[in-house]
């Protein structure tokens, strides 16, 4: 334990009391802050994970700062994913954003009795269910290349060039050129719709993600990101529907990048507890 | 159904950026005590991805996952190849120095036999000489 004047509580997610009592605690992973161990802080139906931080780097001034600097923060956001995810794992758990703190471990069993209904209904809801995340890659230039072969519209043009005289041929080339562009982008829109809606078939239901502006690897550009929520029953429908996409796509140098199973962070963000 | 995951789709340990795009972002919003600002999410998620470009740094912190990225799997790989090679190299050398130490000690003990049996024989000389 940390020994310190006055601690805060850091609530990570919360869980069914009954599922909680079979997760000991010493089996648990590390808290986000050294000499300080995971516990449940429990209110009929409902438990908390929690640890106690220091209350002076987690008041709202010191965590403005901290926030900027990313060793720190990098830090404990991989601890509070480990934490969730171990218990995810397990059992049916609303995971809650980053930097939900108590001062008083009364107040986070005040607010477990107040919101018992809504929280109920999301753990209710979620049961059996984990969150996939599909990311779909682009790899320009193979697409480009095969861009040609697609679009009807540029074979006959590129056919046509070849025929032409030096000039003219020019001038064709150049169109060509914009055309494949066009085409392309508007192919890559296609795909990334058609992926968005065979997965959502197979799932329970489906976000669309942000990108971050540099998001280019060797796989290409990320071209969009997608959250779905999968019954753990049927995972394998889900898991064969994206191979069979990314089969056919592959030729347009599309790849695709499937990522999980996560706590369900994008499908509890309807829901406000506490406002 | 198939068992067997196509190599195109790759169900990996999360990458940082893919847990920061939903720790700080997602997650069910509670009002706790403390107000905590997550405005600038992207500025920041940026920042951290730039700062685990350094591997060193990355593996300092204690960002081991970082490993099974399968952005960076060819370094793995390479390093794993390396390490496989160094290996080898090791057990060739353990087993020369092995050798050598046999060799030494088989010479060590011809060595001595050949000087007791010296000795023997000087002694046995010197003890005939006072014989006769």
């Amino acid at each position: 334990m940390i020994r310190m004047s006055a601690p805060a509580f850091y609530v990570y997610c919360i869980a069914e009391s009954a599922a909680a009592a079979q997760l000991s605690a010493d089996s648990l992973p590390a808290a986000i802050e050294d000499d300080s161990k995971l516990e449940w802080v429990s209110v009929n139906a409902l438990a908390a994970l929690v640890s106690r931080v220091p209350r002076e780097s987690y008041s709202e001034a010191s965590l403005a700062e901290h926030l900027t600097d990313a060793t720190w923060t990098a830090i404990r956001a991989m601890r509070h994913e480990t934490v969730v995810e171990y218990v995810a794992k397990r059992t049916s758990v609303v995971p809650l954003r980053f930097g939900t703190i108590y001062l008083e471990r009364h107040g986070i069993e005040q607010m477990l009795a107040d919101r018992s209904r809504e929280l109920e209904e999301i753990i209710e809801h979620l049961r059996g269910r984990e969150e996939w995340g599909v990311n779909v890659w682009c790899d320009r230039a193979v697409l480009l290349s095969s861009i040609t072969s697609v679009s009807p519209v540029l074979r006959d043009l590129v056919e046509r060039a070849a025929q032409a005289p030096p000039g003219q041929s020019y001038l064709m080339q150049k169109k060509i050129e914009t055309l494949k562009v066009d085409e392309a982008r508007a192919a890559v829109n296609r795909i990334v719709d058609q992926i968005e809606e065979k997965l959502k078939e197979q799932s329970d239901d489906s976000r669309r993600l942000r990108i971050l502006k540099v998001e280019t690897t060797e796989h290409g550009e990320l071209k969009a990101k997608f959250a779905f929520l999968v019954k753990r029953a049927e995972f394998e429908e889900f898991r064969d529907a994206a191979e069979r996409l990314a089969r056919e796509n592959q030729n347009a140098g599309v790849r695709l990048e499937l990522t999980g199973p996560w706590p369900v962070y994008n499908f509890v963000q309807d829901y406000h507890v506490g406002f | 159904m198939s068992s067997e995951r196509s190599t195109l789709i790759t169900a990996r340990p999360p990458g940082l950026v893919d847990v920061l795009d939903r720790i700080l972002d997602k997650g069910l919003v509670i009002a706790g005590d403390i107000k905590v600002s997550l405005a600038n999410v992207e500025l920041l998620t940026l920042q951290i991805r730039l700062l685990v470009c350094s591997i060193d740094k990355a593996e300092q912190i204690g960002l081991n996952w970082w490993r099974y990225d399968t952005n960076l799997t060819t370094r793995a790989e390479r390093a794993e190849a390396e390490n496989l090679e160094l290996r080898e190299r090791l057990a060739e050398l353990e087993m020369e120095i092995r050798k050598l130490a046999v060799a030494g000690a088989a010479a060590t003990v011809r060595e001595q036999n050949t000087v007791a049996t010296s000795r023997r024989r000087v002694r046995k000389a010197k003890a005939k000489e006072r014989i006769t």
